[in-house]
């Protein structure tokens, strides 16, 4: 099913344009950036592989003329743990880093209903990724690696209020699909021991609101 | 595999352009463009002998790339300000439409076949990165066509290549997702960024001229040919990173102003990887002449003026060096080409 959702995406997508009908003299191009917070932690994430990668998000918002806008997003979260972990010579260092990276970029048909309000239709689509990379300082335990992967695509309506010319706060309510996939486990030094045939999937249908703010150039 | 989209989607734009022809033309035949130069007039000829209300269209003395004049798929000028025109928009978008499915099927049956979970992928030197080059210029070049096909459906010549941008993003994008669920492939972050650079690229070099001048081009030659062995476990052309290089093409003449240099000769830098999957595994670096095929090429009907600034994405075999590194970091000699990759001295 997420193929032909994926599918009619683009297709809507690539027909935006031929939407903006006459734009006579309003073709402006604006970028900006911005910042968006989700008030809660992503859907499904049980294990917390993926914590707060949806909290804040950095986004470079980009106006088309009238009526597409263009939004990259990225969000960062890193972790490092440290611990004493005792055994019959005393004890050894375990240490665990975890990288958490959110990239995707959402495209909305925007309607300027006065100069100061906005509102738009589109979709947001994108990729969170999850790596833990855990060392132990003990000879009789390998080094492990484990990467997990969130695919996530899904509606979103959002609202803006032009505060000034040159910022706007905005809301947004989205309705996404977070397809978790299957885990690549490393172990050792070998680097491709490879996805685990029998791990759990999940997927998850979830609405989220978003509050954003934006500085324009 | 964006490679091969593009082809697809050029023969495609050519078809439709076709189509185009008999279709009756909203445009205002108002008066000659002052701002036409005589080298504009001859490269255009055929469109030039209608005018262009230049309140509504671009002066073709505008629409250049660096130093040549640009081509469009209808041979009229791109408009100022967008009027979609519904007929030749339903031509253009459909076909383009119709294309996407198409090799969506086709994907289906080969790379996606068996299907699974979505995966990241981490091996980043999997093909000694000439995937990467891959998918740069894909997305470069199906944000250049999906540009082409929005001009001739009426976008404006301002918004035509922020949009056909953000085509050629979804479009990279949809096929590098849909990789992250085949069970023979996943996705990869570093292809996504590389074909992200692409789109951005393609976007930069609308407002900077330097970037004009140092256009990407590929060429795909399959690599028994000249005595290599195809990347294995390559499903189909597009994915044997062992028959592609990737280049960057200096138009040596506007970077230099130089006098003595032919304005139709560049310099091209290249990459590629050969043996991919087998012992022996080898960079290719290679710098070698290039032609700029809209300077060489005589003018023609706009179907062809367009047809061949497209084709000037392919990098022709011509002098050139190419050095050899292998997996390992060793260098294993340098060779020098009457026409590279085929002929050596």
């Amino acid at each position: 099913m997420i193929r032909s959702l994926f599918l009619a995406i683009l297709v809507v997508t690539i027909s935006l344009p031929a939407l903006a009908q006459d734009t006579t003299h309003t073709e402006a191009i604006r970028i900006g950036v911005g910042v968006s917070y989700s008030p809660f932690a992503i859907p499904g994430d049980q294990y917390s592989r993926f914590e707060t990668a949806g909290m804040t998000n950095f986004f470079v918002p980009m106006q088309f003329g009238p009526y597409i806008r263009f939004e990259p997003e990225f969000g960062l979260f890193f972790k490092s743990y440290n611990e004493a972990v005792p055994d019959s010579a005393g004890s050894y260092n375990r240490t665990a880093n975890t990288q958490i990276v959110r990239t995707g970029f959402g495209v909305f048909y925007t309607t300027q209903l006065d100069k100061a309000f906005q509102w738009g239709l589109g979709f947001r689509i994108g990729i969170m990724s999850s790596e833990t990379e855990t060392h132990q300082a003990n000879i009789n335990i390998e080094d492990t690696d484990a990467h997990y992967a969130i695919f996530y695509l899904g509606g979103a309506m959002s609202v803006e209020y032009f505060v000034s010319k040159h910022f706007s706060i905005g809301g947004e309510l989205q309705f996404i699909d977070y397809s978790y996939g299957s885990p690549l486990i490393t172990v050792g030094s070998n680097p491709l021991s490879g996805y685990l045939s029998n791990s759990p999937t999940q997927d998850v249908w979830a609405t989220n609101e978003v509050l954003s703010a934006r500085f324009w150039f | 595999m964006t490679t091969k989209l593009g082809l697809l989607l050029v023969f495609s734009v050519l078809s439709a352009q076709a189509a185009r022809a008999s279709l009756p033309s909203a445009v205002l035949d108002a008066g000659i463009n002052p701002d036409s130069s005589a080298r504009i007039i001859t490269d255009t000829a055929r469109s030039a002998s209608r005018a262009f209300d230049t309140s509504e269209y671009l002066p073709w003395s505008e629409y250049r790339w660096a130093d040549h004049q640009m081509y469009t798929i209808t041979g009229e000028p791109p408009r100022r300000y967008t009027k979609i025109e519904p007929i030749p928009a339903y031509t253009y978008l459909g076909t383009y439409f119709g294309i996407l499915v198409a090799l969506h099927l086709y994907q289906e049956e080969t790379f996606w076949r068996s299907g699974q979970s979505f995966r990241i992928r981490n091996n980043f030197d999997e093909s000694l990165g000439a995937n990467y080059g891959g998918h740069f210029e894909g997305g470069y070049f199906v944000s250049y066509v999906s540009e082409q096909a929005l001009i001739a459906s009426g976008v404006s010549y301002k918004l035509a290549p922020l949009y056909g941008a953000l085509a050629g993003l979804g479009y990279q994008t949809y096929v590098e997702i849909l990789d992250g669920y085949g069970s023979d492939f996943s996705f990869s972050p570093f292809e996504a960024y590389s074909q992200t650079l692409g789109v951005v690229y393609f976007i930069a070099s609308q407002y900077s001229r330097t970037l004009q001048d140092l256009s990407p081009k590929f060429n795909y030659y399959p690599s028994r040919w000249y005595g290599w062995e195809p990347k294995s476990g390559s499903l189909t052309p597009i994915d044997d990173y062992s028959a592609w290089n990737f280049w960057i093409s200096a138009n040596i003449k506007d970077l230099t102003k130089w006098n003595f240099w032919p304005n139709w000769l560049n310099i091209a830098a290249g990459y590629g990887a050969r043996n991919l999957g087998d012992p022996g595994e080898t960079r290719i670096i290679t710098l070698a002449l290039d032609y700029d095929l809209v300077k060489i090429l005589p003018d023609g009907s706009p179907g062809w003026n367009w047809a061949r600034q497209t084709l000037d994405f392919v990098k022709l075999p011509a002098p050139g060096i190419e050095v050899r590194i292998t997996r390992e970091g060793k260098y294993t000699g340098t060779f020098f080409y009457l026409a590279y990759p085929f002929i050596k001295f």
